[in-house]
């Protein structure tokens, strides 16, 4: 892994309250430049194909359309961390492919650097 | 060897027997087209053997007749089958073969052969009554009984036998064998379809029922979901933020600009707490109304009061015209509890810079209390789904707030304790008003 390369990454996420927190979150990380961040789908998907990140954090619960749903839908496929409190078997209901869930509340910004960790692993294999 | 042959026999017999069968075709009509293929295909194996023997003795006359039966009418009743034509199938078995068996006869009669073939006519008229509907069975059924007896008559004339009592008898045999099957195979069928449609009946029924539980389940589970998420995301939104502070990414001025965000949303998950438990508590039968005088005016200060803050963001006014004196007869924590309800619920369907109008009228003995709204409106459908409590639909509210559907469904069953009622109007994209009909106290 090069010490210079950042990775794009969005969050989708509409409670604005954690979308903030994780910002926070996500901005301390030296690896990641956070490029955006959508409380609805229909915007979401439209920037997501827009910026094209490499990494998305995405929750599942959101007004409209649901998180997976919208990803299921556009033809583009980034690295994926769902965050959501539901329990991981959610998944289940749903068709896509994620790297990493994360069940709320987030435990430790350690939590995060590993799914992260992964998702820049699955990214340096493909390149 | 011969294991395989009679398995592929097996099979063979199987596909012709099931021809144009299918699951959509009532109990009866499968029946029926189960018995004209079995009938053809016994039909048709007969003829084949008889195509065969004709063949050896070189009888070319009966050579031909087979042949005209297997290509022009058990072939095709089994293809007619197939196309789903399952009335012109049978229609097509019945009068090919009356024909077949009356050439076939006067045939023999012509070459002089006592076959009695024309008797198969006899057997066939059980068929004629099973398989064809009444108006057309009648008419068959007495062409046949003509056809039969002209047979018999060409059949003496040919012979060179005198027409007298001997004929005359052999007519009065055949009349009184031919009503004699009427009447029997006819009160069989009768007996046959009523059991048949008594029992088609009860399984649609049945299946009725189970689509009914299936959805009462689906809706239950759904609302679990949905509750079970809007319990779980404040708690861990709070969790978060604690974990981010021990961690300083929060720090100790941010945390406190939480604080705010944090309240209010310990306050809609305490309201949702008591919808559950108060849920909970009436679905294991617990809950009984405690009925006492309350005013009216002061519930609903109370519910505009909690509200307020919502109400401001978007931008809603609320009206209140409730008389003074209105005084209840009902339990005061259920009245709270739908109030608050409908309130909270009128102002989640009501897009920004709508109208909440909360009105009571007193009329003999009860107390209408309205609570209307501008919003979004409610569907037939939806309406239904609360009045019966079968299902709870829920929807986004206009700022896209969750529901579970749990409110509407608690509000009827609280009335319903409290000797009250509720009925809803709405127009789609015109708003929704909620008429509660509650006892008024009177001293």
């Amino acid at each position: 892994m090069s010490e210079s390369k950042t990775y794009s990454c969005v969050i989708i996420e509409d409670d604005p309250v954690f979308a903030k927190l994780l910002a926070k979150v996500v901005n301390r990380i030296p690896d990641l430049k956070l490029v955006g961040s959508y409380s609805d789908t229909v915007s979401s998907a439209m920037n997501v194909l827009r910026v094209k990140p490499e990494i998305i954090f995405l929750d599942i619960n959101i007004h409209g359309l649901e998180g997976p749903e919208m990803l299921h839908l556009i033809d583009y496929q980034p690295e994926t961390i769902v965050i959501s409190s539901h329990p991981p078997d959610i998944m289940n209901d749903y068709n896509i492919e994620y790297t990493a869930f994360i069940q709320k509340p987030l435990k430790s910004s350690e939590q995060l650097h590993e799914a992260i960790e992964k998702c820049i692993g699955n990214i340096e294999k493909s390149a | 060897m011969i294991r395989n042959l009679i398995k592929l026999s097996e099979k063979i017999i199987k596909s012709f027997l099931s021809t144009g069968l299918s699951a959509e075709l009532s109990t009866y009509e499968f029946r029926r087209t189960l018995l004209v293929n079995k009938l053809t295909f016994l039909s048709l194996s007969l003829a084949v053997a008889l195509l065969i023997t004709n063949a050896i003795f070189e009888a070319y006359s009966g050579l031909i007749i087979d042949l005209i039966a297997i290509g022009l009418i058990f072939l095709p009743v089994f293809y007619l089958n197939k196309i789903h034509q399952y009335r012109l199938a049978r229609l097509l078995f019945i009068m090919g073969t009356i024909s077949i068996v009356s050439i076939g006869a006067i045939f023999a009669v012509k070459d002089g052969r006592n076959s009695e073939i024309e008797n198969l006519l006899i057997a066939f008229s059980v068929p004629i009554v099973i398989l064809l509907d009444k108006r057309v069975h009648v008419v068959t059924f007495l062409s046949n009984v003509v056809i039969l007896l002209f047979i018999k008559y060409y059949k003496y004339t040919a012979q060179g036998w005198e027409i007298g009592n001997e004929f005359f008898l052999l007519c009065v045999n055949m009349l009184i064998i031919f009503t004699g099957i009427y009447f029997f195979v006819s009160f069989y069928k009768t007996q046959l379809i009523n059991a048949l449609t008594r029992a088609q009946r009860l399984n649609n029924t049945l299946k009725m029922k189970e689509g009914q539980l299936l959805e009462i389940n689906r809706t239950k589970d759904k609302m679990f979901t949905v509750i079970a998420h809007d319990l779980r995301s404040p708690i861990a939104l709070f969790e978060s933020v604690l974990n981010m502070a021990d961690e300083d990414i929060v720090g100790k001025e941010e945390f406190n600009n939480y604080r705010n965000v944090l309240k209010k949303r310990l306050h809609s998950l305490n309201h949702l707490l008591d919808n559950l438990l108060t849920w909970a508590k009436s679905q294991l039968g617990g809950i009984t109304a405690n009925p006492t005088s309350v005013e009216l005016k002061a519930i609903i200060k109370e519910t505009i009061k909690i509200y307020q803050d919502l109400a401001q963001k978007k931008k809603i006014r609320i009206m209140v015209d409730i008389g003074e004196n209105s005084l209840i007869y009902a339990d005061e924590n259920h009245m709270k509890l739908v109030v608050r309800n409908l309130v909270h619920n009128a102002l989640k369907f009501t897009p920004s810079g709508g109208v909440v109008d909360i009105s009571s009228l007193s009329q003999n003995g009860s107390v209408q209390l309205t609570i209307a709204d501008s919003g979004v409106g409610m569907d037939d459908e939806n309406i239904e789904g609360v009045m019966t409590g079968l299902t709870h639909q829920t929807k986004p509210g206009t700022n896209g707030e969750s529901g579970s559907g749990l409110g509407l469904s608690l509000c009827m069953e609280m009335l319903s304790k409290n000797n009250a009622s509720m009925k809803i109007r709405s127009e789609k994209r015109n708003g929704t008003a909620f008429d509660l009909q509650i006892p008024a106290f009177s001293n």
